[in-house]
């Protein structure tokens, strides 16, 4: 009897054991940033920043000046402009945007729009203002609608948390030719 | 207590296992923060044979924008090769009274207005040690964006990844200017 408990005692942990192996989450999911939803007006509070979703405007070109000559760019795309009002909470910090495609895809910012000034992927942010910038992504059409922006600090976004901001209601209309302006 | 000893040499362990495991992320952690701060009495200190003087601090308000300024921070650096191998690097940030962290700017606009705010009308670049390793001494200059009602009392930190978590701090009280946009 002694030796028929011992054993399901050893089933019963080598049970759970396996049990905890199969279920335990990887590194990348363990300590990816927790999100955080933007309220009703746009406005989401990250750990290291605080962020506001002005606007979106789509298009399918974009032009802006770069050195003093005009450049535009096009795609067989969308491409997606997020509006954002954004300060850090402590420490200046640069803030990555993220776009949650409807099918489940995400997508960095476009780096084809190089030199504008305001884009996220040079600004710096300073604790105590508040600056607005542009996340540019270029998106196939059917990632638009249903999808969602994400906003984190840039660097290492252990147990750290990413704003996300909810689908907007209703789509930018797409426009030709979109001018970006320093 | 057989069954106590088991589970003390069980605890043990697994203090021993936490501080083997934690050492390393707690040197990570004491390289990326400043908690050992060493003051400087006037404009001149020195930290781990480094020394360091504040020769310019500078502020300037734009009309237009009067709740945000722009300073200006100028250092002279002066070590042998072998502290600036030990320092690793520079970093110089601005602190808040309520401990806000304001890096240095690096944009392509920077050095236009360095020179604007520079008494020379030159700009050599943000903290680096570089210039140490060839002659000995080197100046730097940096500049920060933070709200206007922090620039008239902040708190300089120089410190590098060789240092910290100690830092060299030094008060600045900077000689703010308003200028208008078309100055």
């Amino acid at each position: 009897m002694k030796h028929l408990a011992n054993l399901v005692a050893a089933l019963l942990g080598a049970g759970f054991l396996g049990a905890m192996m199969n279920t335990l989450p990887d590194y990348n999911s363990s300590f990816q940033p927790f999100g955080v939803h933007a309220d009703e007006n746009g406005v989401g509070q990250g750990r290291l920043f605080k962020a506001k979703l002005v606007g979106l405007r789509s298009a399918g070109a974009i032009s802006y000046a770069a050195f003093g000559t005009d450049v535009v760019r096009d795609t067989s795309a969308t491409f997606l402009v997020a509006e954002l009002s954004i300060g850090a909470h402590k420490e200046s910090r640069q803030i990555e945007a993220i776009w949650l495609g409807a099918t489940g895809r995400q997508y960095s910012q476009t780096i084809r729009i190089e030199n504008v000034p305001h884009t996220l992927l040079s600004a710096w942010f300073q604790p105590g203002l508040e600056d607005t910038a542009l996340a540019v992504f270029e998106l196939p059409d059917d990632e638009i609608a249903g999808g969602t922006l994400a906003l984190l600090a840039r660097g290492d976004p252990i147990l750290d948390s990413a704003v996300h901001f909810a689908a907007p209601p209703t789509l930018p209309e797409k426009q030709d030719l979109l001018r970006l302006e320093p | 207590m057989r069954h106590v000893l088991w589970l003390g040499i069980a605890l043990a362990l697994f203090a021993v296992t936490l501080v083997v495991t934690g050492w390393s992320d707690f040197r990570d952690f004491a390289h990326q923060r400043e908690w050992n701060v060493v003051r400087a009495d006037a404009a001149e200190g020195e930290l781990e044979g480094l020394r360091v003087r504040v020769t310019e601090a500078q502020a300037v308000v734009i009309e237009s924008r009067p709740e945000r300024g722009l300073l200006f921070v100028r250092l002279d650096l002066e070590a042998s090769s072998e502290t600036a191998s030990a320092w690793v690097d520079c970093r110089a940030s601005i602190r808040g009274e309520n401990g806000e962290i304001w890096l240095p700017l690096y944009d392509m606009a920077v050095s236009g207005v360095v020179q604007l705010l520079a008494s020379d009308n030159k700009d050599n670049r943000p903290c680096n040690l570089s210039g140490l390793v060839e002659s000995g001494r080197t100046t730097v200059d940096q500049l920060y964006r933070l709200p206007r009602a922090a620039l008239d009392r902040v708190t300089l930190h120089i410190s590098g990844p060789g240092t910290r978590p100690s830092a060299l701090a030094f008060e600045i009280s900077p000689n703010v200017r308003t200028i208008k946009p078309e100055q």
